[in-house]
Parts: C-alpha cells; structure tokens; sequence
C-alpha cells in the first residue's frame, strides 16, 4: 500500500466518526419524532420523520462509503459509484415530497370551532424552495457519481502502470 | 503487444528469483509477475531505474521489439 492511500485512510476516519456521531444524533431526533407524533398526532411531524429518515440513510451511504475506501484505500470503485447514485435518487425523491403543516385558522373558523370544541388549524401541503434545494443537491451528488466513473478508469489505467 | 518484457531473460541470468528482486526493488511479487509476464499496460521511469539498479542492466536489455502485421 502507498503513501497516497494510507494518507487517505487517516484522513477518511475523522470524517467517519463525524458521520457515525450525526447519524446517532438523527436517529435519537427521529425517535424523539416518533414519539411526538404518537402523543400529538400533529401532520408535522409525518413529514419531518420522513426527511430525517432519508438523513440516516444518507449517512448510512456515506459511512459505509467511508468504510469501502479504509479498506480498499482507493476512492474510485464500482459500489462507491452505485452508493453515490442511490443517495442521489433519494435526495431527489425526498426533495419531491412536500411539507405538510398546520396552520390556525382565522377568527371566523375559530368561532364556529368554539361549538364544535375541535382543534382550530387546518392541514396545508406546500412546496417551497427548500425542496429545489434537495433536489439540487440530490443532482449535485449525481454529477459527482458521473466524475467517479471517469475516476475509476483512470485507476484502473494507473493500476496497470507498473 | 509488440514490445515484450524480457525481465525473465534477465532474472535467470543474475539467477534471481522472483521474490528476491520484488524485495530488491519494493515492489509486490504480484506487479512484478504481471509486469514479467506482459499484463501491465506501461512502466514508469523510477520503476525502470530501480530494476536497472538491482539486475545492473540497461532498459533496452529489458524490453524487445517484434514487429506483429497488421497492429496499425
């Protein structure tokens, strides 16, 4: 093994441990969520679970891509290709899903709440640019997948230079 | 290919093994092998340089050419 790829090594396990801390960190978010949800049952929390969820994943992707390059020592290999497309297409699909939020109802609503006794919001779905953002990144991540393809012939061109 | 690698030739004539000179150099014994037997796409000149130092040989003792029809 050479410099380059033991310099890799090292430098890839801070950037691990970083990925593993905040992984933990959304999955106690997600629980937290859940539990919530259970007690509230407020739609807010549906959509919320669902973004942090795609953020574990993610992780999981990006850990595991992390692990493969420990291993290996080599950056530019065909699963850290695929993994990076699949966190690509589930950035872009997350970044479809839009958000879902309760929001008070105006005095007139309220008022005739106050015979029904029921809780005054009502469920509004919306799209913003938040979700473009997702989705650009999800595109972002694809054109990175598209320079490891190109990365990884150019290994293996190198591999067979003596 | 046309140009073939004679490190072989070389080798018996020092009459060192494989393993010997992969040490000799610091090369693995697998990259030498594929190097000896025609499997790597190119050489660099450091790893030129260190096999002429350990076999005591010039590059052109080390490659040979054959002309093959039809290749361009």
């Amino acid at each position: 093994m050479n410099d380059l790829s033991k310099d890799l090594k090292k430098r890839t396990f801070a950037d691990m441990i970083i990925s593993i801390i905040l992984c933990a960190g959304a999955a106690a978010y997600l629980i937290s969520m859940l539990v919530s949800f259970l007690n509230n049952g407020m739609p807010e929390y549906i959509t919320n679970m669902l973004y942090t969820a795609a953020i574990i994943l993610e992780l999981i992707m990006l850990i595991s891509i992390f692990l493969e390059i420990r291993k290996k020592g080599k950056p530019f290999s065909k699963s850290v290709i695929i993994k990076l497309r699949i966190m690509a297409v589930l950035l872009m699909i997350v970044g479809c899903v839009p958000n879902l939020i309760s929001v008070p109802k105006g005095p007139v609503e309220e008022m005739t709440d106050l015979f029904t006794e029921e809780i005054s919001s009502m469920r509004v779905i919306y799209f913003d640019t938040q979700n473009l953002l997702v989705i650009l990144l999800g595109v972002i991540i694809g054109i990175i997948s598209e320079v490891f393809v190109y990365g990884g012939k150019l290994q293996e061109d190198n591999d067979l230079i003596a | 290919m046309a140009i073939i690698v004679r490190l072989d030739r070389i080798m018996a004539d020092r009459k060192m093994s494989l393993n010997e000179l992969a040490e000799k150099i610091g090369m693995t014994n697998v990259n030498l092998s594929n190097l000896k037997t025609g499997k790597m796409k190119g050489i660099r000149f450091d790893t030129m340089n260190i096999i002429c130092h350990a076999l005591g040989c010039q590059p052109g003792d080390l490659f040979e050419f054959t002309e093959e029809d039809g290749e361009f």
